[in-house]
């Protein structure tokens, strides 16, 4: 679990720095048009984030044994937490910011929920690992 | 409200049982060879079925591998 914790917590800041540079050269080159190819994504995200939670689920908890699935479930609880909070955080925060009747960028509130969903991704793992780490430090040699 | 403490046996049980290794204990009951560590050292409480099949893979009762301290 811890291996592939830290495969996870590579990948995901690999794919991170990717898409962060994609959004931003797609964002500089793209005019204010109707852009299909962004709606048809959406509509293919939206779809597989329900039902990928699904079958990822069971094929990921299937490889654990209960303590392990704990460790995952509590690390999902917790990036799940973050990324509802610091989400409405974000978007309320920036509604404050800028004024309640002002307007932004369309790309702004998508850049923050996409970011923090990035981040919350990320922060998976990394939890796994902690949770690791102080089970042995509280525990002594083995 | 006092926070109840789940103490074990299971090192020694090991060792009495031919010096079965963690990794031998963990196979046998279907866990890794961490859950079982974690498990001994008291930073893990196994859930009921984990706990039955750890006493039953040494032959003993849940009470006799497992005390609760309150």
């Amino acid at each position: 679990m811890e291996v592939k914790a830290w495969k996870d917590l590579g990948t995901y800041c690999y794919g991170l720095i990717v898409a962060a540079i994609s959004i931003y050269m797609l964002i500089q080159k793209s005019g204010s048009q109707r852009n299909f190819a962004m709606i048809v994504a959406a509509i293919i995200i939206g779809i597989w984030i329900p039902i990928g939670q699904l079958v990822m689920k069971k094929r990921i908890l299937r490889g654990l044994d209960e303590r392990e699935r704990l460790i995952h479930e509590r690390a999902k609880a917790i990036s799940d937490s973050f990324l509802g909070g610091f989400c409405l955080m974000g978007l309320l925060g920036l509604w404050g910011w800028v004024g309640l009747k002002a307007s932004v960028p369309v790309y702004i509130p998508v850049i923050i929920v996409f970011g923090l969903g990035a981040i919350a991704e990320i922060l998976k793992p990394l939890l796994i690992l902690i949770q690791c780490k102080m089970e042995r430090s509280e525990g002594g040699a083995v | 409200m006092s926070k109840d403490r789940l103490s074990n046996n299971i090192r020694r049980l090991r060792f009495d049982a031919g010096e079965m290794t963690q990794q031998q204990l963990a196979d046998k009951v279907g866990v890794t060879r961490q859950t079982i560590i974690a498990t001994e050292q008291g930073r893990y409480a196994p859930s009921l079925p984990l706990a039955i099949k750890i006493a039953r893979a040494f032959g003993k009762t849940v009470e006799e591998v497992f005390q609760l301290e309150m």
